[in-house]
């Protein structure tokens, strides 16, 4: 039994027309999750060059939404464009001189960090973590990596690429570099005419290449829209239903809201929010101890919120409490304006919660009811 | 079909795997080189990255499941799409063949969030985490992509049938 050779794989698929469309839709789904993720971080992680960006409330919902809906839909698109250009594995001779080596190793790259990606990425909206690494910090490197290794790759390609795209799925397989009349793109479904490159079947091709490649493309389409039909419910509410594959759904928790950590895994007992608990509160002003009763003798307000998850589910929850605005004001100097964001203070706020990166926290300075972000805990 | 004989005048099938093209024109040659110097730099970061901010001791880790990612793909993905290519796609009408290849594709995709729900359900550390039961909703989603190729198979033999 020998390897096979690029020649052997006959199916009309395994076109630079295909590859390059799917690799397409991959790389816009790829710079869609890679710019929400950047969101994420400098939101999680802030920088003094970029806003803390806390409205619209439905800001955070809307952006890590986007951010697991497109990574899941990158999954079935990675699997098609890897499908369609397999040949290119068995190129012979394996490698042709040192610029051939390292395209090849870019490419083994760009698809070892794409699948890492993808995979640990999916595993942790599950919270599985079968990896003794932290996920937070290795995510977020590994998206360099994807990115700068697929720009690279589209740039030593992008004749094949640019090409490929100008030529019709259907027909466009005349490449001799003679401008084409008008009849050839007057068909609008797909780009413009084909200019040269591109190696072209022969004249009489089987008409069955055509369909095959028009249809690989639309079983692709499908297999995307129905996947993020099953999935997308676990932040698109209406599609709750729906969605039998997510790790989440926004109508099951406890008080109808889902939740990461339970108390007894945050390590706050009974002791904790007894009868002896109290909030303290400490600015210019001096220091207070609030009881429980203390505070639900306060002006008590509603506001519903949705609480986001990075992890791509979010629920709106009602939430019923004392605003932060009026603790703060107990202890800070009473000339200062709380609601001019410029004046207002930040406040550091520390959890029950025994363990974790998120049990302190800092509050920037806003005149919006606070956007609820969750942050992953692998 | 990717071998055609010499009926044409173009470039040789085996030149659409050309690892590194002939750029052809200046414009184009401008943007390979900023694409590439962008897609090199942002690259570098992230190794940067990876080095700085992730402890020397979980590399091996993660260095063990980007290898994984690259076997799991070539040595079994990929060889069982293509074995069903090569065993199954030429004994069904040619008409059936774009569907079942979707239908293979969603199977794919399907295995790996079966992997995610199975293992997600049984170390859920409380009750909303992978709530549904893994089994059920597995067998929902095969019928759905059941469906789906059955739908797609006889949605285009109508359409050839009006067709001719």
């Amino acid at each position: 039994m020998r390897l096979p050779a690029p020649e052997d794989f006959r199916s009309a698929v395994h076109d630079p027309r295909v590859t390059a469309r799917v690799g397409l839709y991959l790389g816009i789904a790829f710079l869609l999750v890679f710019v929400t993720g950047l969101y994420s971080h400098v939101l999680q992680n802030p920088v003094s060059w970029f806003p803390v960006l806390t409205d619209p409330a439905w800001g955070y919902r809307l952006t890590q939404g986007i951010h697991v809906a497109a990574g899941i839909a990158c999954i079935p698109l990675l699997i098609a464009k890897l499908y369609s250009a397999f040949p290119a594995l068995f190129e012979q001779p394996p490698v042709k001189g040192p610029v051939h080596a390292l395209e090849r190793a870019s490419i083994a790259l760009l698809v070892a960090a794409s699948m890492f990606q993808l995979l640990t990425g999916l595993f942790n909206t599950f919270q599985w973590y079968p990896w003794g690494f932290g996920f937070v910090a290795v995510h977020f490197a590994t998206a360099w990596v994807v990115i700068g290794s697929m720009l690279l790759h589209v740039g030593i390609k992008l004749p094949i690429i640019v090409a490929a795209l100008r030529a019709r799925v259907v027909d466009g397989e005349i490449t001799d570099g003679a401008p084409l009349t008008e009849e050839y793109v007057s068909d609008g479904t797909l780009y413009s005419v084909p200019d040269g490159d591109l190696a072209g079947l022969p004249e009489s091709g089987p008409p069955e290449a055509s369909t095959t490649r028009r249809g690989f493309l639309g079983a692709v389409a499908v297999t995307v829209i129905g996947l993020t039909a099953l999935t997308v419910g676990q932040t698109v509410r209406p599609l709750a239903g729906a969605s039998v594959l997510s790790p989440r759904d926004p109508r099951v928790g406890p008080q109808g809201v889902p939740i990461n950590k339970t108390a007894a895994e945050a390590r706050v007992d009974d002791a904790a929010v007894g009868a002896d608990w109290r909030l303290e509160l400490e600015g210019p002003a001096g220091t207070q101890s609030l009881s429980r009763d203390d505070l639900l003798a306060m002006d008590l307000h509603q506001a519903v919120l949705p609480i986001a998850c990075v992890e791509g589910w979010s629920a709106s929850a009602t939430w019923e409490g004392v605003r932060v605005r009026d603790l703060v004001a107990l202890v800070s100097d009473p000339s200062v304006d709380l609601t001019d964001p410029s004046a207002a203070p930040e406040i550091a706020v520390a959890s029950l919660q025994q363990v974790g990166s998120f049990s302190r926290s800092v509050l920037p300075p806003s005149t919006s009811p606070t956007t609820t972000r969750c942050s992953p805990c692998g | 079909m990717l071998s055609g004989g010499g009926t044409r005048s173009g470039p040789s099938a085996r030149d659409r795997y050309d690892a590194v093209p002939d750029s052809g024109g200046r414009g184009v040659a401008v943007w390979r080189t900023a694409f590439a110097v962008v897609g090199v730099a942002m690259l570098a970061w992230g190794v940067y990255l990876g080095i700085t901010r992730v402890p020397s001791s979980q590399w091996l880790g993660v260095l063990v499941w980007l290898a994984g990612g690259i076997v799991v793909h070539d040595v079994i993905l990929a060889p069982i799409g293509i074995l069903v290519g090569l065993l199954v796609l030429p004994r069904v009408p040619a008409s059936w063949r774009p569907a079942l290849r979707g239908g293979m594709l969603a199977l794919g995709v399907l295995a790996i969030f079966a992997v995610a729900l199975f293992f997600g359900a049984a170390g859920r550390r409380n009750p909303s985490a992978v709530p549904q039961d893994p089994v059920a909703a597995v067998v929902v989603a095969l019928v759905v992509i059941a469906v789906g190729v059955v739908v797609a198979i006889g949605w285009r033999a109508v359409r050839s049938r009006l067709a001719a």
